[in-house]
């Protein structure tokens, strides 16, 4: 699939600009602080419906806009058809903050919430149901930390990317949290002497349930996306590259496979209650990325791990085109510039051919000629984009 | 608001704490008031007092009433065998508008939460149980909402009723009557299914 057009009104720093665009590679030059980012925001929010960095979207406005609201607008060209998502984003009341000066004014204008509205071919829709109407993938230079960060990084990642894919999967994660939730709560109540420990047989078999399912997701995603990872890897000077997902218990596919849980988790129970915590689950899963055998987030080099990470968000694309049979879009936010020239021009040859990319550079020069040339140039600079 | 009269005021922060009321609506609801025939505001303080005052707990079900028993644990011509256990009064009130359960009630006024830190001994659990042991229940309906507390709540009160010759149901979990299959979502669509009956010929 490829964008169309797209039109940003007030969104971060563009207050108003419109591009057409279409199928191909799109280079984004521009010094920093330009824009080069907030447009791949804004491209991969069409597809997420939500910001990768904002802490609060009301920080989307552009300062200073005069209605209060920002609105991103792009039309999509599908394998099977052509689509339009529009998302607005509008100040509701600044939040009532006991008037004093120690506050800030931008404090106080950020703690003010947003209201979110989508619309999917112009018809209103719940964000929830637009999630992935459109795919793009966004590399962005934070993304190393899926390699190199704490292990709730990696979960986070592919939590995302599987909500992405199934409703279903959305729906048992976020019942999988109120269940830890209330069974942690229980564990310490029972530790204070408040409840029996006879009260945790439901929230076990619940717990179980649906540990074991996202389990199995999480770990037959990275299973397919080993192939891609492997052969990415190959080509950027990593020998055997390999995501590998580490649950934290043992599970079979099988319908004893819950039967198995409930067994080690009952071997856990005295411990869980003197910690007071889900010691066993989902949410204590990792994924390692290795080398042959040896693992990048810890004996990697920093390229290498960034390599890992980009492998892994390529590998996600093509899962998610033998999935949908359309290849996502492709937004690749400042990765050049910790790779030797050697890798840049793989990553570039890799790339190439994919339906649409987005490439945010701030050293377009350091860019082979002929993927210069054979691509469409864009200058960002102070909020507009404009081709060189 | 240094402008307002202190009543005024003091009024309006009153009705700011009911829930649902915002500050606006308190303001709305204390100027109404101030304009309104005072019998309007006397019936209301009337009101307000008896709610205090005349509303006690039934000493069987602990559902909220005047007298004690209320009038559905004293009504003989109620099967006092079945037991319905609901989380809430208002749950009472819409069983009730069914007209289809003859049995009685047993309110628990909520539902278990390890996390609100709301537990056995916050509810009517050892009410139930105290019912229970006296031996005239044959069935308990464990009417408790369709959720993770609500369902736990249930499964909590099954473990710990040690009375062997209780029947304990649940309500059926399905569709809607007047709905469409279309609307419905996966969850309950599934239990639908599952819960499946023979079709007879009256159509039910």
């Amino acid at each position: 699939m490829y964008m169309q057009r797209i039109s940003l009104l007030d969104f971060r720093n563009y207050s108003d600009i419109s591009l057409d665009l279409g199928p191909g590679c799109f280079i984004l030059a521009g010094d920093n602080a330009q824009g080069k980012s907030n447009f791949c925001e804004a491209a991969a929010m069409l597809s997420s419906m939500r910001s990768f960095r904002a802490s609060s979207e009301r920080e989307l406005i552009r300062w200073g806009s005069a209605g209060g609201f920002a609105k991103i607008q792009a039309s999509f060209q599908r394998a099977q058809d052509s689509c339009g998502v529009s998302i607005v984003i509008s100040e509701t009341k600044p939040a009532i903050l006991p008037q004093s000066a120690a506050v800030p004014l931008d404090e106080q204008l950020s703690a003010g919430s947003a209201r979110k509205k989508v619309w999917l071919n112009d018809a209103p829709k719940r964000a929830l149901d637009c999630v992935g109407a459109v795919k793009v993938i966004l590399f962005e230079p934070a993304d190393l930390d899926i390699v190199s960060g704490a292990p709730s990084i990696r979960r986070h990642f592919l939590d995302v990317t599987l909500c992405l894919q199934s409703r279903k999967y959305c729906k048992n994660l976020s019942q999988y949290q109120r269940i830890l939730t209330q069974r942690a709560a229980l564990l310490k109540r029972i530790r204070e002497g408040m409840d029996s420990a006879g009260s945790l047989t439901y929230w076990d078999e619940q717990l179980a349930l649906h540990a074991c399912a996202i389990t199995a997701e999480r770990a037959a995603f990275v299973a397919r996306c080993l192939p891609y990872a492997e052969e990415f890897g190959w080509k950027m000077g990593i020998a055997a590259l390999k995501p590998e997902y580490i649950p934290s218990f043992l599970a079979e596919d099988t319908v004893h496979g819950n039967q198995l849980f409930l067994e080690q988790l009952t071997r856990l129970r005295k411990r869980e209650i003197a910690q007071g915590v889900n010691l066993l689950g989902s949410h204590r899963d990792d994924l390692m990325f290795l080398s042959e055998t040896i693992s990048l987030g810890v004996y990697g080099s920093r390229g290498q791990q960034r390599i890992a990470a980009l492998a892994l968000k390529l590998a996600e694309l093509r899962v998610m085109e033998d999935i949908d049979g359309d290849r996502p879009i492709l937004a690749l936010d400042d990765v050049l510039s910790e790779l030797d020239t050697t890798r840049r021009k793989a990553l570039l040859n890799h790339v190439k051919n994919y339906t649409q990319v987005f490439l945010a550079t701030a050293e377009p020069e350091a860019l082979p000629d002929d993927f210069i040339q054979s691509a469409v140039r864009l200058r960002v600079s102070q909020g507009n984009i404009r081709q060189w | 608001m240094d402008n307002v009269a202190a009543p005024v005021q003091a009024m309006i922060e009153e009705f700011a704490k009911l829930p649902g009321i915002g500050p606006k609506t308190a303001q709305r609801l204390t100027f109404f008031l101030l304009r309104a025939p005072k019998d309007i505001s006397q019936r209301l303080a009337d009101a307000l007092i008896r709610l205090k005052e005349q509303v006690r707990s039934c000493s069987v079900c602990c559902n909220l009433t005047e007298t004690d028993p209320c009038s559905i644990c004293g009504n003989s011509q109620r099967d006092h065998s079945v037991v319905c256990v609901v989380e809430e009064p208002l749950d009472v009130l819409v069983i009730e508008k069914t007209g289809v359960f003859k049995g009685v009630y047993h309110i628990l006024h909520g539902a278990l939460s390890p996390v609100d830190g709301i537990g056995p001994k916050d509810l009517k659990i050892d009410e139930l149980l105290f019912r229970v042991a006296k031996g005239d229940i044959n069935e308990l309906i464990l009417a408790t909402n369709p959720n993770y507390e609500g369902d736990y709540t249930a499964a909590y009160i099954a473990s710990a009723i040690t009375v062997s010759n209780i029947k304990m149901t649940k309500l059926a979990r399905g569709l809607p009557l007047g709905g469409d299959l279309e609307y419905a979502d996966e969850g309950t669509l599934a239990r639908a299914l599952e819960g499946r009956r023979i079709f007879d010929s009256a159509g039910h």
